[in-house]
């Protein structure tokens, strides 16, 4: 591909990095104020064992708001847009898995299981478009517009 | 080769760095939750066991002024899209869905007696949904007998929707 293109296509990864990045800030928020309401948010999917529940509470937060932060900034660009889409991937796992067994409650996605909008064909779609952003991220953002490409400079003698 | 190597280790490494973090912060603070849950979760409430019903009514009892009356629209939020009573207020109610305390709290304020369920005839949700009022310390609360279809047939006032 030649320069100008991928130049192009960087420059079109960059607005979907700081989105899907504030996305998953935001989507985090609710559950590390709220691990508990959000462990209930997992345990009514009916994926987890009850063993790994609270850990996936507990952790799974923190790893959205890292990664989210690190894709809007631009720091290993491409790490962060893959464990983006890593999650993405076992969230529509989790969601299809959810509406196979034709069960009905609160996405739990930005807010608890008992306020969030009911999971759907709609919520499946949104899923997958932030995956696509994700994969997009992943393969066009070469890290030039962000502290990738800041640090990368620096470097260079 | 090496570089898809490289991203996928930097990967690990954020999301197992975010993760220990996540860990951290549940030790120290206040109130963590336990690495595993004691016992499970309570997914759904127990479907309520009223022991104080609350007043049923039909719709052609009611007095034909409702105007100093909130009325509950119980049903199902598919429902409430359609047409619905005039000038009542949509609650998301579900039995097997704790209430929201603090929709409780507002109803309680209006004082006694000012509140009327409307539910539908399938979940039964305006009994329902009124016993589970009453239970709550708000007196005077009625249902529909019959819910909304009763409402309509009994030619009581509706609007919104497509019939």
């Amino acid at each position: 591909m030649n320069p100008r293109a991928r130049a192009w296509l960087a420059y079109l990864a960059l607005p979907v990095r700081v989105y899907l990045g504030a996305v998953f800030v935001w989507a985090s928020l609710y559950k590390i104020a709220d691990p508990h309401a959000f462990g209930l948010s997992i345990a009514t999917y009916d994926v987890l064992p009850l063993g790994l529940v609270n850990l996936m509470a507990i952790c799974l937060p923190w790893v959205e708001v890292v990664v989210g932060l690190a894709l809007a900034a631009g720091l290993w660009t491409r790490a962060s847009a893959l464990a983006v889409a890593g999650m993405m991937v076992m969230f529509m796992v989790a969601l299809g898995l959810a509406l196979a067994k034709d069960l009905q409650f609160a996405c739990g996605c930005f807010a608890s299981a008992e306020a969030g909008e009911e999971i759907g064909p709609a919520t499946m779609l949104r899923d997958g478009l932030w995956l696509a952003g994700a994969l997009y991220v992943l393969v066009a953002d070469d890290g030039r517009f962000g502290l990738d490409g800041l640090l990368a400079r620096r470097r260079r003698p | 080769m090496r570089r898809s190597l490289i991203v996928l280790t930097q990967a690990f490494v954020l999301s197992a760095g975010a993760a220990a973090l996540g860990l951290g912060v549940n030790a120290l603070r206040p109130g963590g939750l336990p690495l595993v849950a004691a016992e499970p979760y309570a997914i759904y409430k127990d479907c309520p066991l009223l022991t104080r019903e609350a007043l049923a009514v039909s719709p052609a009892a009611l007095e034909a002024d409702l105007g100093g009356l909130l009325l509950l629209d119980a049903r199902p939020a598919g429902q409430q899209a359609g047409p619905r009573p005039v000038g009542s207020k949509p609650l998301a109610y579900h039995p097997l869905n704790p209430l929201d305390p603090a929709v409780v709290a507002e109803l309680r304020a209006l004082g006694p007696g000012r509140v009327l369920v409307i539910g539908d005839a399938e979940l039964d949700s305006g009994r329902l949904l009124a016993g589970e009022l009453a239970e709550a310390g708000l007196q005077g609360v009625r249902y529909v007998e019959g819910g909304f279809p009763a409402w309509q047939k009994a030619g009581r006032p509706v609007e919104g929707g497509t019939p």
